[in-house]
Formats: structure tokens, C-alpha cells, sequence
């Protein structure tokens, strides 16, 4: 019997495997836009399972407008790399360290 | 009178120099514009003198309007003898200062006029606000002009020089903010009358009588709090320097005698004896340091600590003096000469550093170690450098000497040690001075060129005034020791009354 | 009377202003005149002053006429006090003032600054003025403190030279060591009386309660404070061990040295200690004091002499000396005894000075004695004053110096204790070295072989310059014969009163035969042998002799003392300065704080590395560590 609890299991592992993404990858700014985005997932999944168990539809029409905005998101996030990747011809993680104080 | 003379003072000078930020054509015009207008500065200010009744001692000119209705601060001004003997002082150095730099060719000189003009009007306000906050106000405000006149037109380590002075001075206000806030917060009001009228427990006092004690003996300045002094007169134009030791440290002064030794007499009176030995410190040690320095400005910077210290010391002797019968005129006494020695240091401060100054104009060099035989070439220069430098140790028949002998009266009065420690200024004032005069005035000239111009009329000119003001002041004292009297005996009065409950 | 006591300070002022600011208007010789003549007409009206006090005792002028400072009991005025002894105090100064006046205009005569100097002169005569007349304390001490300015100023007259200007930096310094103790002594007397006015102080002497009175370091109140008064006198008066600015400042004009090294200011102090006499006769321990400080810088300071090539040094090592009597005599309380000799002093050193001077010029400023010699034929006139200024100093009866020297020795018999005897045996040596040392001079410079160059070349200087000389001997001779004013006390002066005098014959016959005499006898007999004859006595080459010579000869390191001091005393400024001021308030306080807080923002800035993931990580990391102890809170 799959209960409640195995779908919040899953997503929270599928959101540890986002932030795991985050932390670890030091390699490609694309996969962090990739982890940015399996990670608003995971949420998508807590808000599905949430409104199936409490018989509430807002859930999953929240749903809805977060992947809209997800995509407009990613759209932006992956315009903004390519034009970083004009900018420094590259989208290694170690060479965009802007902030450093 | 029906003109409201105080504002005037205060708000002329700052609204023509407000004007003068905008006119940069004819130097002609910015100049005569510039004396003109310190010129009518010290007019209303002998006025003010002329009209003042020292026999009362109230605060006169009274001006007392609402200001923030909601914290109950007033745009409130008056003065009484002491404020009107730095008012004077303060438009007289101010004139000469006009006077002095008129043949001057800087960059954006309409700014540097404009700045000295707005720290005049500052100045007059710091001198007859009675309402704290205002008070506080000017008293900030007066960094702005002071700190652009330095970090703009100073020598080559300008800007950390006022940036140390800006931020040294700032962080004595905080504290002075902080100790108004607190009186405020009892008493509700920050009219100087009623802090006189407050009642404080001894802790209460104490404190507060801390902070304040910092945030002035910083700007006078007092001995551990003394670097910030020496650099900004090294970096500071000629007469930035001669409006910081002539004014600006009195301020500090000032608001010993307004703010801090009426307000919390108690607290004063259980931590006199750091104070004490701080002014000690400051009369020995300084005098000590200002031997060795190879610099003319440091050297006058360090003897002007020095001849604060004797003013401290004369305002904080007389709580040493309560334990002695005839109280009161003994502390007049001490006041008196404490007084007498911040108008008459304002003149002999003011006239070295328009001397060395003007030595630097010419040698373009400060170094006292570069300079020799100065009267070969400029002999007027060179005797009234030897005039004033006499003057700054003391010597009788100069008006230093009067407030050297009160203070050191009272201080024997007080403590043996005490007097011990302050005539020994006699020696050190003579070392440091009269060593500087052997090296730099007398002797063969070192550097052997024949077109060094001697003191022109103007300069002339100015130094004989400041020179007759400090004769004057020597042989004829009493005049102004008489004119602050009934305002030192009710000051007395107060403390006396408010140490007793 | 007031008038002219108002115009006698006023005139010479009136002088010093005129020639000061006079610039190009007048010419030198003019101004020198004039000054000359203002001075003149004041040493005349001093005369009419002082002849009202000739012979009475007990007559005072007194008035306070201008109020310069006062806050409620505290009256510091400017007065005048006339007695018998401000009186004749005035008539010395204004002679060897007039005197030095109508010599300089000969003697400064091709100076560039002759204006300036008469100035100064005059102004210094104006000031000594001011400090006699005075009728307090205060006054007494401006005026004080305007001699010892003038006095540096002269002594620095030429500039350039830097000999003069270490002279008299010097000179300055250790009057202000001096005048620290001199105000302290004022202040404290102020204390105990509450006031700077003679008269009320010397009325309140005897009411005054001693015990109410501090005391310090075991002297009461009085003795403390005359001790510190007299300090400020040590070192005006030149007395061990602040006398060492007066041999330097001879670097000044001659006749500077005359008026204000010889005759005049540094007899200030004695006229201070005088002046404040009823104090000075209560006490005891600062009495011993004086009289031991005079006595043994009567005797070892005039034993420098003995070794001394500079002419002036010479004479100014005498001075010291002679100073060192009169302070002596003050020691015992004798102060009219010691006034005595202040005044005989004045017109024999003066005269010494100006001769010295008139010599000096004749050699084209050639001051070492070892290089003169036979100059009697050539400045017969010169010759004869130096020797009556030589027989005065020595006290060769019937001169002015005999008098005043052998009432010294006399009243030292006076009280029977061992430090008297001490001071009167130091004082009898003294007189010894005395004659040595003046015969020496007498001997070196006016007889033998002239040493260099041609004798030939050699004049007497013009008439400007001999008839003060000439004046100054006659007065030199004749100063003596005033003995009978200054036996009795006038009022207003304390101390011995019963001095052993019963007319002018039996005090010569007295005299004569005193023990003085064989001392001067003896003095003329070595000097002559040794300096004249050029005898070589064989003592001289005892090795403990050699030690003895050569301790005076560095003139007992008092010099190296003061400059050592000097030094200390700067590297420990320097130490404040470099160490305290420097490195510790403003590097390490000042500056440091603010460069503390800058390094720790620095090391705390290197957290923010710029990498995402790091701050995500930080986010992720701080989310589960306040979730976690909420966590923990809640279970």
C-alpha cells in the first residue's frame, strides 16, 4: 500500500537530490538551472499529493501556475547563460565568482 | 532691541556663504565680498559687546522660538559674558583670517571662503545656542566646514588628516547626543536652564559627566585624546589651522563651562582628580613632546594642548577647592584664568600660525631643521615671531600671563604638587619656544637667497593688531576679568548651591 | 613728589618707544642723545627723590595708582613703594644706566642696530624701574621677568653670531628655572597673607599664625616659601649652581655687561631679598641656606677667575664673586650691609666693565688676556680707571670697596655659630683669591710685553668713551663715604641693627688692621710674583696641585651638568614623543583600533567567496540547524 508518506519520502528525496546538485556540481552552470528546476518539482509533487488527500483542487491548479512560471523561469535562466557564455566563454561554475568579497 | 542681533550673527555669515558656493568670476569681487562681510560680522559683534549689560548675569538677547513642538526642542539663543568674549574673539580671528587670505590664489576659492563664512556663523551659533539639541547641532555642523577646509585645501596627507579629525570629533558627539537624550528623558526639555536646574543621582552624574567630559576634552583637545590635534595642523591651509586653534579647540572649552561643569557638578566633583592629572599630563608631557618636534605647526599644535591643559586645569582645580573656607572667590579666581587664558591662547595661537604660515609661503618648508636666520631676511617677521613666541611662554606684560598666574594661584590654593606641576610650564613654555626662536629666527640664514619678500602691509598689519590685542589684553585685564565676573560668580553660585544638596 | 615719581619711569619709557619706533626719522647718533637726555633728566628727579630719603628713616611713599587685576579680595595693582632703600636703589640704576647710555654712543657708534639697542636699554632701564619701585609682589616680578627678557635679548643682540644665541637661550632657561620657584614663592605668600602688598605683608608679619600654616618638609610656611623666593634669585643673582649663564652671557655688548651683568640686574635678587627683608628675618633654615650659597660662591666661583683668559669672563667670574658676598651678608641678615655693597659693587664693576670694554675695542675685539701686555703706556687713562676699579674690588683702603667689604667680614662675626664662622673664613679666602685675581688681570693686561702685534697701533678710544670711565672712578673712590646711610635700618627692613660702627676714622683704623688686609696684602705679593715676575714656584708642579688646577679650570662641570640635563631632558621628550605619543597613543590606540577592526572585516570577508553553491550550501545548512533546534525545542 503506497501511503502518504512514501509520496513525501519521494519528493523530499527528489529536493535532496536538487540541493545535492546544487552543492556538488561545480562543473556546469546549466546543470544548476536543471537542479533549480527538479527541485520546484519536488514541491509540485507535495502540492499534488496534498490536494488528492485533502480532496482540494487549488493544489493542483497551483501546480499549473508554478510550472508556467517555471518555464518562463528557465527560459530566463537559460538566456541569461547564454549570454554569460558570450561574455566569458565558458560555464564553468569556478570562474564566476562575481560576489567574492 | 528689536533686530534679533543673535540670529543675524549666525545666519548672515552662512546665507552669504551659501551665495558665494555660486559666483566664481571676479577674485576681486570674492574677496572684497569676503571681508566685507566678516567685517559687518565683527561690527554687530562689538554691537553685541556695547549692548550687553555685564553687570546681570542672565542670558541676554534672548531669542526663543518653537522648533520641533513634539520633542520640545526650541530655536532658543542667548548669551551672557562668556559666550559674548567667544563671540568676539571668534569675529575678530575670523576678520583676520578674511584679511589674511585675501592676496591668496587657491583652486575654487569662493568654496574656501564660503567654508570659512559658514564656520563663522556655525561658530557664533555653537557660542549662543541654549537649547541643547541646537546646540548639538552647530556644534556637528561645524565639522562640515572644517573638514572640507582641511581634506580640500590641506597638504599632502590631507584627507587622513580629517578623516582622523572628522571621525575623532564624531565620536565624542555621539556620546555628548547619547548624555543630552538621557538628561532629556528625565527632565523633558532640553533648555540649558532647566539642566541647570536638574537633579541627578551621584551615579547618574558620574556618567553622564563621562561621556560629556569625552566628547569635549576631545575637541579642546585633553591629553590621551590629543593625536587627531597634530595632524590636522600639519595638513590644514594656514588659516584652517589658525581657526582650529583659535576656535575650534575653545569650543570644546566652552562646553566644559556651559554644558558639563553646571550641568553635573557632582559627577565632576567625585572624578575631578583624573581630570586633574590629565591636565597635568597635558601641560608637562605635551610641553615636553612639543620640545622635540622638527615641524613648526606640530610644535605650535602640541604647546597649544599644552596651554589647554592649563585651561582644564583651571576648570576642574576648583572642585579641589571645596574643601577650602573662602570657596567662592577662589573658584572665581580659577575660572577667571581659565578664561582669561582660552581668549588670550585664541590671539597668540592665532598670530604663530599665521607666522609660520606665512614662513611656509615663503621657504616651502616647515621643517624647523631646514630654516634658519629668518631675521637676516625678514627681520619684521622675524621680531614679531620672537614677540609672540615670548608671548606663548608667558611672558609678563602679555595676556598669556595673566591666566597663568590665576590658574597657578588657585592651584596652589588647591594642591602644592598642583602648582609645582603647573609653574613648571615657566620652563617648558620657555624651552620649546625660545628654542624654537634660537634655531629658526636667529642664526646665520641657511638657505641664501636674496628675494625673500619681508612681511607686506597686510601681513604687517595683522600682526601688529594681534600683537596690540595681546598687550592690551596683558596690561589692561581687568577689564574683561570685571566683564565676566557677575556671570563666573553666578555659575559659582549655581554649583555651590547644587554641590551642597 | 608724585609727579615726579610718575615721570622718572615714564621718561625713560618714553625713550625706549621713541628710539624703538622712531625707524629712519632720527638719525643714530640723535637717538642716542635723546635717550641720553630723557635718561638724564630721570636720574636727575630720582636725586630729588632720593635726597628727601637721605635722612630719614621712617618716611615712605606709598600708592597703588593703577588696578590691574582684581576679582573680589584678589588686588594685583602697580604702586610704588619709596624708602630710603628703593630710593637710592633708583639713583644707582639710573646712573649706570645714564652712564652706559652716553658710553654706548661712543662704543656701539658703527652698529647697523644702533637704535635697537638703545631701545633695548632704555626698556631694560624701565623695567629695572618698574621692579624697584614696586610696591608687591607681582609688580616685582614683571619687572623681573622684563629684565631677564631684555637681558636675553642682549645677550642675542648680534644674531648671527651662534655663540650669543646659545648664551643666551641659556641665559633665559635657568631664569625660568628660577622664576618657576620665584612665582611659586609668590603664590604662597599670597596664600598666607592674601595679599601681594608689601606693606600689608610686612604689618601682618608678626600676626600671622604659623600654625595654622602648612609646613613643608619639616620648614614652615614662611621659611618654605623665602626659600623659594630665594631660588628665583639664585638664579638672577647668579649664585651656585645657577650661575652659569653670566659667564656666557658676556657675549653680549660690553657695556650690556656693565649695566645689566654687573651693576644692576643681577643685584635684583639681592634687592628682592632686601626689599622682603622682614620676611627673610624670621626665618632660619632658608637664612643658613643663603648665607652658605654665598659664601662658597664667593670663594669657589672667584677661584675660577684665577684661570680665566677672557677679559670679560674674568670680570664676570668677579661679579659672581662680589654677588656672592653681598648674598652672604643677606644670609646673616645684615641686608643693609649687603645693599652697601650693592652699591659700592655697582660703580667699581661698571667701571671694570666699561674699562674692559674701552680695552676690547683699542684691540679690535681682542678679549684673551694672554694676548695683551704692556698696554699701561699706551691707554694711560684707561690704565689708571682700570686700577681704581681694581683697588675698589680688592677693598684697598679708603676705596669704596674697603667699606663695604670689611662691613661684610665684620658683621659675619656677628652671631656665634660654627656656619658663620665657616661662611666668614670662606669669605676671608675669598678676599684673598680676590686680589689674585684681580692683580692677575691688572698685571697681565697692562704690564709685561705686548703679545701681539704692534703696540703702536694701539689707541686711547675718544672722549665718549673715557669720561665715564673717568666719572665711574671718581665714584668709585668716593662711594665709600656714604657708609653712614646704610648703617641705620630704615623702616621696613628687619635684621641686624646694631652694627659696630662709631665714625668713619676708628671703621678705617678698623679696617686696616683687620685680617683683610694681609689677605689683600698677600694676594698682591703672589699675584705680582707670579704673573708679573713670571716666578715659577715649584708647588705648582705637586701633582695634587695639578688635580686641584685643573677642577677649577673646568669650572667644576657645572656647565657639562646643565647641558647634560639639557640633553636628558630632550631624549626623554624625544622617548615620549617617538615611544608614548607616537607608538603607543596614536599607532596603537588611534590608529590601531580602527586597523584592528579592518583586519577582522578582512578575515570575515573571505567567507563570501563568490560561489553559489557555497551560499546555497550556507542557506541549506543554516535552515536545517534552526529547524533542527526548533525542533528540539518543541520536542
Amino acid at each position: 500500500m503506497i501511503t502518504i508518506t512514501h509520496y513525501l519520502v519521494f519528493s523530499a528525496l527528489l529536493f535532496c537530490i536538487s540541493v545535492a546538485g546544487i552543492f556538488i556540481n561545480r562543473r556546469n552552470i546549466l546543470l544548476l538551472l536543471m537542479s533549480i528546476e527538479l527541485m520546484l518539482l519536488s514541491i509540485n509533487t507535495n502540492f499534488i499529493i496534498f490536494s488528492h488527500y485533502s480532496n482540494d483542487i487549488t493544489g493542483q491548479v497551483f501546480v499549473f501556475f508554478i510550472l508556467a512560471v517555471a518555464a518562463a523561469e528557465s527560459a530566463i535562466g537559460l538566456a541569461i547563460i547564454v549570454s554569460l557564455f558570450r561574455l566569458k566563454n565558458s560555464l564553468d561554475i569556478d570562474t564566476i565568482s562575481n560576489l567574492k568579497g | 532691541m528689536n533686530i534679533n542681533i543673535l540670529s543675524l550673527l549666525i545666519w548672515l555669515p552662512i546665507f552669504s556663504g551659501l551665495l558665494l558656493l555660486f559666483y566664481n568670476r571676479k577674485i576681486k569681487y570674492i574677496n572684497l565680498y569676503n571681508i566685507f562681510i566678516n567685517a559687518l560680522i565683527f561690527v554687530f559683534s562689538v554691537l553685541l559687546l556695547k549692548n550687553f549689560n555685564h553687570a546681570i548675569a542672565d542670558f541676554q538677547f534672548v531669542e526663543n522660538i518653537q522648533w520641533i513642538e513634539y520633542l520640545n526642542i526650541n530655536y532658543y539663543l542667548g548669551v551672557d559674558a562668556i559666550s559674548i568674549l567667544l563671540i568676539l574673539l571668534n569675529s575678530i580671528i575670523f576678520l583676520i583670517v578674511a584679511f589674511y587670505n585675501s592676496t591668496l590664489t587657491i583652486k575654487k576659492q569662493n568654496h574656501y571662503y564660503a567654508s570659512f563664512l559658514i564656520a563663522n556663523g556655525l561658530t557664533i551659533g555653537v557660542f549662543s545656542a541654549l537649547d541643547a539639541i541646537l546646540f548639538y547641532v552647530f556644534f556637528e555642523a561645524l565639522l562640515i566646514p572644517m573638514f572640507l577646509i582641511i581634506g580640500i585645501w590641506g597638504g599632502p596627507n590631507r584627507i587622513y588628516a580629517a578623516i582622523k579629525f572628522f571621525i575623532y570629533t564624531f565620536l565624542g558627539s555621539v556620546l555628548l547626543l547619547i548624555s543630552f537624550i538621557y538628561i532629556n528623558s528625565t527632565i523633558h526639555s532640553f533648555n540649558v536652564n532647566s539642566f541647570y536646574d536638574a537633579h541627578f543621582s551621584l551615579a547618574e552624574q558620574e556618567w553622564l559627566f563621562i561621556a560629556m567630559a569625552i566628547a569635549f576634552a576631545i575637541k579642546i583637545p585633553m591629553f590621551p585624546f590629543h593625536t587627531w590635534l597634530p595632524d590636522a595642523h600639519v595638513e590644514a591651509p594656514t588659516s584652517g589651522s589658525v581657526i582650529l586653534a583659535a576656535i575650534l579647540l575653545k569650543v570644546g572649552a566652552y562646553g566644559f563651562l556651559r554644558y558639563v561643569i553646571p550641568v553635573v557638578p557632582m559627577g565632576a566633583l567625585s572624578l575631578d582628580i583624573y581630570f586633574i592629572i590629565l591636565s597635568l599630563i597635558a601641560i608637562v608631557y605635551v610641553g615636553m613632546i612639543a620640545i622635540v618636534q622638527d615641524d613648526m605647526k606640530k610644535l605650535i599644535a602640541y604647546s597649544s594642548i599644552s596651554h589647554m591643559g592649563f585651561v582644564t586645569l583651571g576648570f576642574f582645580i576648583i572642585f579641589q577647592l571645596f574643601s577650602n573656607t573662602s570657596i567662592k572667590e577662589d573658584i572665581v579666581i580659577s575660572l577667571s584664568g581659565s578664561m582669561y587664558q582660552i581668549i588670550s591662547h585664541g590671539f597668540i595661537s592665532a598670530a604663530l600660525f599665521i607666522c609660520v604660515g606665512s614662513i611656509y609661503d615663503r621657504y616651502k618648508t616647515k621643517k624647523i631643521s631646514e630654516i634658519s636666520g629668518i631675521l637676516n631676511q625678514m627681520p619684521i617677521y622675524g621680531w614679531f615671531f620672537v614677540f609672540f613666541a615670548l608671548a606663548n611662554c608667558g611672558m609678563p606684560g602679555t595676556s598669556s600671563f595673566v591666566g597663568e598666574l590665576l590658574i597657578i594661584i588657585s592651584s596652589f590654593k588647591a594642591n602644592f604638587i598642583y602648582s609645582i606641576l603647573a609653574s613648571g610650564t615657566l620652563v617648558i613654555s620657555a624651552a620649546y619656544s625660545m628654542w624654537l626662536v634660537k634655531r629658526v629666527i636667529y642664526g646665520e640664514s641657511q638657505i641664501n637667497i636674496n628675494n625673500y619678500i619681508d612681511a607686506n602691509k597686510r601681513e604687517t598689519i595683522i600682526l601688529f593688531t594681534l600683537s596690540l590685542i595681546v598687550l592690551i589684553l596683558g596690561i589692561y585685564p581687568d577689564y574683561m576679568i570685571t566683564f565676566m565676573n557677575a556671570t563666573l560668580v553666578n555659575m559659582v553660585d549655581n554649583i555651590i548651591i547644587k554641590i551642597s544638596i | 613728589m608724585q609727579t615726579i615719581l610718575f615721570l622718572i619711569p615714564i621718561l625713560v619709557l618714553a625713550s625706549s618707544i621713541i628710539i624703538g619706533l622712531s625707524g629712519n626719522i632720527i638719525n643714530n647718533f640723535y637717538s642716542g642723545l635723546i635717550s641720553t637726555i630723557l635718561v638724564f633728566i630721570s636720574f636727575g628727579l630720582s636725586l630729588v627723590i632720593c635726597s628727601s630719603f637721605y635722612f630719614d628713616n621712617s618716611v615712605i611713599l606709598y600708592e597703588d595708582f593703577y588696578n590691574w587685576i582684581s576679582i573680589d579680595n584678589l588686588h594685583i595693582t602697580i604702586g610704588y613703594l619709596i624708602d630710603k632703600l628703593s630710593s637710592i636703589m633708583l639713583v644707582v640704576v639710573l646712573f649706570i644706566s645714564l652712564v652706559v647710555h652716553i658710553y654706548s654712543i661712543g662704543y656701539m657708534k658703527d652698529e647697523k642696530d644702533f637704535k635697537r639697542f638703545f631701545s633695548y636699554i632704555a626698556l631694560f632701564t624701565f623695567s629695572m624701574l618698574l621692579l624697584v619701585m614696586s610696591n608687591n609682589l607681582i609688580q616685582l616680578f614683571i619687572g623681573w621677568e622684563g629684565v631677564g627678557l631684555i637681558s636675553y635679548l642682549l645677550i642675542g643682540y648680534w644674531h648671527n653670531k651662534e655663540s650669543a644665541i646659545k648664551a643666551n637661550l641659556k641665559a633665559f632657561l635657568i631664569n625660568r628655572i628660577g622664576d618657576m620657584f620665584f612665582i611659586l614663592g609668590i603664590v604662597m605668600i599670597y596664600s598666607a597673607f592674601d595679599s601681594f602688598d608689601f606693606k600689608t605683608i610686612f604689618t601682618n608679619i608678626d600676626s600671622i599664625d604659623l600654625n595654622n600654616l602648612e609646613s613643608y618638609f619639616g620648614l614652615n610656611y614662611i621659611d618654605f616659601s623665602c626659600l623659594f623666593l630665594f631660588i628665583g634669585a639664585m638664579a638672577k643673582s647668579a649664585q651656585i649652581p645657577l650661575h652659569v649663564w653670566l659667564p656666557d652671557s658676556m657675549e653680549g655688548p660690553t657695556p650690556i655687561s656693565a649695566l645689566i651683568h654687573a651693576a644692576t640686574m643681577v643685584t635684583a635678587g639681592i634687592f628682592m631679598v632686601a626689599r622682603l627683608s622682614p620676611l627673610y628675618a624670621t626665618t632660619d633654615f632658608t637664612s643658613d641656606f643663603i648665607l652658605i650659597i654665598g659664601a662658597s660662591t664667593a670663594l669657589f666661583i672667584g677661584v675660577i677667575a684665577i684661570f680665566e683668559n677672557d677679559i670679560k669672563k674674568v670680570i664676570a667670574y668677579s661679579t659672581i664673586s662680589q654677588l656672592g658676598y653681598m648674598v652672604a651678608a643677606l644670609g646673616i641678615s645684615a641686608y643693609s650691609v649687603s645693599f652697601f655693597h650693592l652699591f659700592t659693587h655697582a660703580f667699581f664693576k661698571a667701571l671694570l666693565f666699561l674699562c674692559a670694554g674701552s680695552i676690547i675695542m683699542s684691540l679690535h675685539h681682542n678679549q684673551n688676556i694672554q694676548n695683551m701686555g704692556g698696554l699701561k703706556s699706551r691707554l694711560p687713562v684707561t690704565y689708571i680707571c682700570f686700577l681704581i676699579g681694581t683697588l675698589s674690588i680688592i677693598g684697598f683702603p679708603l676705596t669704596s670697596g674697603f667699606f663695604s667689604k670689611d662691613l661684610i667680614l665684620e658683621v659675619m662675626l656677628y652671631e656665634n655659630n660654627t656656619i658663620s664662622y665657616i661662611a666668614y673664613f670662606m669669605l676671608l679666602t675669598g678676599a684673598l683669591v680676590t686680589s689674585i685675581y684681580s692683580f692677575r688681570l691688572l698685571f697681565l693686561v697692562f704690564f709685561g710685553k705686548f703679545k701681539s702685534g704692534n703696540i703702536e697701533d694701539i689707541v686711547e678710544q675718544s672722549t665718549l668713551i673715557l669720561a665715564p670711565l673717568i666719572i665711574l672712578s671718581l665714584l668709585s673712590l668716593s662711594a665709600g663715604y656714604f657708609i653712614n646711610i646704610f648703617i641705620e635700618l630704615p623702616i621696613f627692613m628687619y635684621g641686624i641693627n646694631n652694627i659696630n660702627y662709631d665714625g668713619l676714622l676708628n671703621f678705617i683704623i678698623h679696617g686696616v688692621l683687620s685680617p683683610a688686609s694681609v689677605a689683600l696684602i698677600v694676594g698682591f705679593y703672589f699675584a705680582k710674583r707670579i704673573y708679573k715676575d713670571d716666578t715659577k714656584y715649584k708647588i705648582f708642579e705637586v701633582k695634587i696641585i695639578k688635580i686641584f688646577k685643573q677642577i677649577i679650570s673646568s669650572k667644576y662641570k657645572f656647565d657639562e651638568f646643565f647641558i647634560l640635563s639639557a640633553h636628558k631632558m630632550v631624549n626623554l621628550s624625544n622617548y615620549f614623543s617617538k615611544k608614548f605619543d607616537i607608538a603607543l597613543i596614536d599607532s596603537f590606540i588611534v590608529n590601531g583600533l580602527p586597523l584592528k577592526i579592518n583586519n577582522f572585516s578582512r578575515k570575515l570577508r573571505n567567507s563570501s567567496t563568490g560561489y553559489l553553491y557555497h551560499y546555497a550550501f550556507s542557506i541549506v545548512f543554516s535552515l536545517v540547524v534552526i529547524f533542527g533546534i526548533i525542533l528540539v525545542r518543541v520536542l
